[in-house]
């Protein structure tokens, strides 16, 4: 801050006695600063002490990561059989991304309404809403997997509970934002003119925000199809088991191919959506 | 280049990370924390650049009017402007994190998510609500922290 001062102006007497007061909340900003980033400093410090983690031991895994890479070149299926298999899989995960995506927003959809101050004016409904949003949401997709190979079994029904259920949670509560940052001013026109709570929804609100909520929906579709990539580590379908299966054998060209297909899959869903999202939304970017 | 392959670091996802770094640096947290450190580098990355394209440049061409150096240039008229949005995408990257590090113990990288997936594959269900109920208040406690902070940081941004 100092040396703006001296680009600015020459530090004048009269003028910094005048301003007295905002110097020192720049000079307490500064401190507060300083502060923040020692804590988190010793923070990391503490962190990498209880968590052991030794200099010699990530070189010499570097090493090994060296090795592996190495490996991985070339790519290979191994055979036109495997790679029928993986493909295969890669249509399943991509599959259980689209049921996952489009179950939890119809379910949030609701949800999200009821979840919005402006929309529920019962603060206390809302806020359970809320929170029951929240504790669905600070569990991870994998977790959700688990549970739900648990209670219908291996196989890709249970990835695609897994994605809708974490979902939800997250869908809600980016629906509810969307709905309690729209203008207000329809629904006064149309509680003036009459309509019911119902009709204030229809005609002031959904309009607003269906194609934010949209854009959203995509938006998910394409992170979930990364989540559902892994859900099959723990027996959720889809290209995941392939992957950990290849990684635990070591078969490193395999991985690299799995990996390949994964990140091609994974791009062109991005394209795709990231095309539709602007012919919805345009330009405009989505708080997410 | 460089985004590439931050593209390649964000889009394969932390687990496959971190079961390869088993592989590579044995069982504990070590490799759990590289994998969410190489993940959240692709995210972060994206996002600090796309919020260093955004910044306003006309403090910079009046810094750089007023005889600034590049360095100058870059401390004073850019980093004010993108500083709080990165502390504020840090922590809502370390909040994605702490949910990412609970599943980590599921391929032996660390963590609570080793009790758990025990706790699940041995049908201890009582055990398996206490952690999760044990994971869900602390993702809500740091989600509520964090939330508090990057208000904190976002409100300054737009006081100046």
């Amino acid at each position: 801050m100092s040396d703006r001062r001296q680009l600015t102006l020459p530090a004048d007497p009269a003028l910094l006695a005048r301003h007295a007061g905002l110097l020192r909340a720049q000079a307490l900003t500064r401190l507060n600063m300083v502060l923040l980033v020692g804590a988190i400093m010793v923070l990391a410090g503490i962190a990498f002490w209880r968590l052991d983690v030794s200099f010699w031991r990530i070189v010499k895994g570097f090493g090994e990561l060296g090795t592996f890479v190495v490996l991985m070149i070339p790519p290979s299926a191994g055979s036109w059989a495997n790679a029928l298999v993986y493909l295969h899989a890669l249509a399943e995960t991509v599959a259980i991304a689209f049921l996952g995506t489009l179950l939890a927003a119809i379910i949030a959809f609701p949800l999200g309404l009821l979840a919005a101050r402006n929309v529920v004016p019962a603060r206390l409904f809302q806020f359970m809403t809320r929170r029951s949003l929240d504790t669905v949401r600070g569990v991870d997709t994998l977790i959700w997997a688990l549970i739900w190979v648990n209670v219908v079994g291996l196989g890709p029904f249970a990835g695609v509970l897994a994605i809708m259920t974490s979902d939800i949670g997250t869908l809600g509560k980016l629906f509810s934002e969307a709905i309690e940052a729209s203008d207000r001013k329809p629904v006064e026109g149309v509680t003036a003119a009459g309509g019911s709570r119902v009709h204030q929804i229809r005609f002031a609100i959904l309009p607003q925000v269906l194609p934010v909520m949209l854009s959203q929906v995509l938006y998910f579709f394409e992170s979930n199809t990364r989540s559902a990539t892994i859900i099959g580590i723990v027996g959720a379908g889809g290209i995941g088991l392939h992957l950990v299966e290849q990684i635990r054998t070591f078969e490193w060209d395999r991985v690299a191919f799995l990996i390949l297909l994964i990140l091609a899959a994974v791009a062109a869903i991005d394209w795709l959506s990231a095309r539709l999202r602007h012919a919805i939304i345009g330009d405009r970017s989505v708080a997410l | 280049m460089v985004r590439r392959l931050l593209e390649f670091c964000r889009t394969v996802p932390e687990l496959v990370f971190a079961l390869i770094f088993v592989v590579a640096f044995g069982l504990g947290p070590l490799p759990g924390v590289l994998a969410l450190a190489i993940h959240s580098t692709g995210a972060l990355g994206k996002l600090f650049a796309e919020v260093v394209e955004n910044v306003d440049m006309k403090p910079a061409e009046g810094v750089t009017a007023a005889g600034a150096t590049w360095w100058q240039t870059v401390h004073l008229a850019i980093v004010p402007q993108v500083l709080s949005n990165f502390a504020s995408y840090g922590l809502l990257r370390f909040e994605i994190n702490v949910r990412g590090a609970s599943v980590m113990g599921f391929v032996g990288a660390g963590g609570i998510g080793q009790e758990l997936i025990e706790c699940i594959r041995k049908f201890y269900y009582s055990d398996v609500s206490a952690l999760l109920v044990l994971i869900i208040a602390t993702v809500m406690i740091i989600d509520l922290a964090t939330e508090r902070l990057r208000y904190h940081f976002i409100g300054q941004e737009a006081r100046s």
